[in-house]
């Protein structure tokens, strides 16, 4: 789980790198950290690979669309620098590997395996994204 | 009388600036619409792809429209956050078109962080990314240094204008290649962790997740377009490190 950590750097690097300033920095990386930290202790206590990353990322969307309203700024600001870590970079890179030593079925595996943690990710995102639409709507309503 | 090529003007140019620097579609949009009707605006029809903006609105009877190209330039997420603020604060404070085409070029030539201080951001990024995938200390000051070189590389790269393929490709093969020498040099425990992490600097994450934004509020093209986005460059990415280590007949 401690592993989990490194993505608060991460999220930190990423965030400089996208310009984010001030006290959003730290939010971003705080943000992220905890994504780290959810999808290690996720696979610790036994879930797959998928249901962990979909864990973490609804997490990461719920965190950064509750800072975006405290903090009034773009979602994305959040969202973009924390969900990076979760990104299945191994998996394309395995896959990638696979390719050149020529066991494409080891490839295909590998690659179907890193498209469904993809979807797992966009997912999580998507369920959140709509929610909190569905929620705004509401409320404007009510106004 | 509102000048309504002024309007225009000011309109599509914070969309612009939004565009470029990586704000999702329906944000790019709704702030060029709040902008019209601020000013008085009666039908506003705005349309964002991730290459161009369409605006038309009529105001006093007269009929208004503006095109604008636009290209993807450098990701900037504190311009994005402040022509939001600016669009939404135009009612509150009775802002005229004047006062608020001069704060949008302020924003606009807004500077981002310097070199250094990026390179220093691709530094700490990879050293964290190499934890994160369970690297050892060893591993993470190799990532963070090759994250330095890359990360120059990538800098120079921007200032002569690459094809973005191309770019991402070299990006790749020189990661790969600075890794096998690190090995080499037995300077790293895991060759695959310390090539993983600083591959994850080149990551198309904006595309991502705008794509998968667009694609939830309905802009399918744009989403389409961002989706096709991320798969042109992952695959740059892996064809430029794949290219590397078939050269050198694996490692």
């Amino acid at each position: 789980m401690l592993n989990g950590l490194g993505a608060v750097l991460a999220s930190l690097g990423f965030a400089i790198l996208f310009n984010v300033k001030g006290d959003k920095l730290f939010t971003a990386a705080f943000i992220g950290g905890i994504g780290g930290v959810v999808y290690y202790a996720s696979l610790y206590f036994g879930n797959g690979e998928g249901l962990s990353l979909f864990i973490a990322s609804i997490i990461v969307s719920l965190l950064s669309e509750i800072f975006a309203r405290l903090l009034k700024c773009p979602v994305t600001t959040f969202l973009l620098c924390a969900i990076i870590p979760l990104v299945p970079g191994g998996g394309m890179y395995y896959t990638m590997l696979e390719v050149i030593s020529d066991n494409i079925d080891g490839a295909i595996v590998l690659g179907v395996e890193t498209i469904i943690q993809a979807c797992c990710i966009a997912i999580g995102c998507i369920l959140v994204s709509s929610m909190t639409r569905i929620w705004s709507q509401a409320k404007r309503r009510k106004v | 009388m509102m000048d309504c090529n002024q309007l225009a003007r000011a309109a599509t140019k914070a969309g612009e600036i939004l565009l470029e620097s990586g704000a999702e579609t329906y944000r790019v949009e709704d702030t060029m619409k709040r902008i019209c009707f601020a000013y008085g605006a009666e039908v506003v029809d705005a349309y964002a792809t991730p290459t161009m903006l369409l605006i038309s609105f009529s105001i006093h009877g007269e009929l208004c429209h503006n095109i604008k190209r636009t290209q993807i330039k450098s990701v900037d997420l504190s311009k994005i956050d402040k022509v939001n603020d600016l669009s939404r604060s135009i009612l509150d404070s009775s802002m005229s078109l004047e006062e608020f085409c001069f704060r949008l070029e302020k924003i606009n030539q807004e500077r981002v962080y310097r070199n250094w201080i990026m390179v220093l951001g691709a530094a700490v990024c990879t050293l964290g990314f190499a934890f994160f995938f369970k690297g050892t200390l060893k591993d993470a000051l190799c990532a963070a240094v090759i994250g330095m070189l890359l990360k120059l590389l990538m800098i120079q790269m921007d200032r002569i204008d690459f094809n973005s393929f191309f770019k991402y490709l070299i990006g790749g093969a020189f990661t790969t290649l600075c890794a096998i020498i690190a090995s080499k040099l037995g300077a790293c425990h895991s060759i695959d962790t310390l090539i993983i992490s600083v591959i994850m600097l080149l990551v198309p994450g904006l595309a991502i997740t705008n794509a998968i934004r667009d694609t939830v509020s309905g802009d399918l093209v744009s989403g389409l377009a961002r989706t096709a986005e991320a798969l042109f460059v992952a695959v740059a990415i892996a064809l430029g490190s794949g290219l590397v280590f078939t050269l050198l007949g694996g490692y």
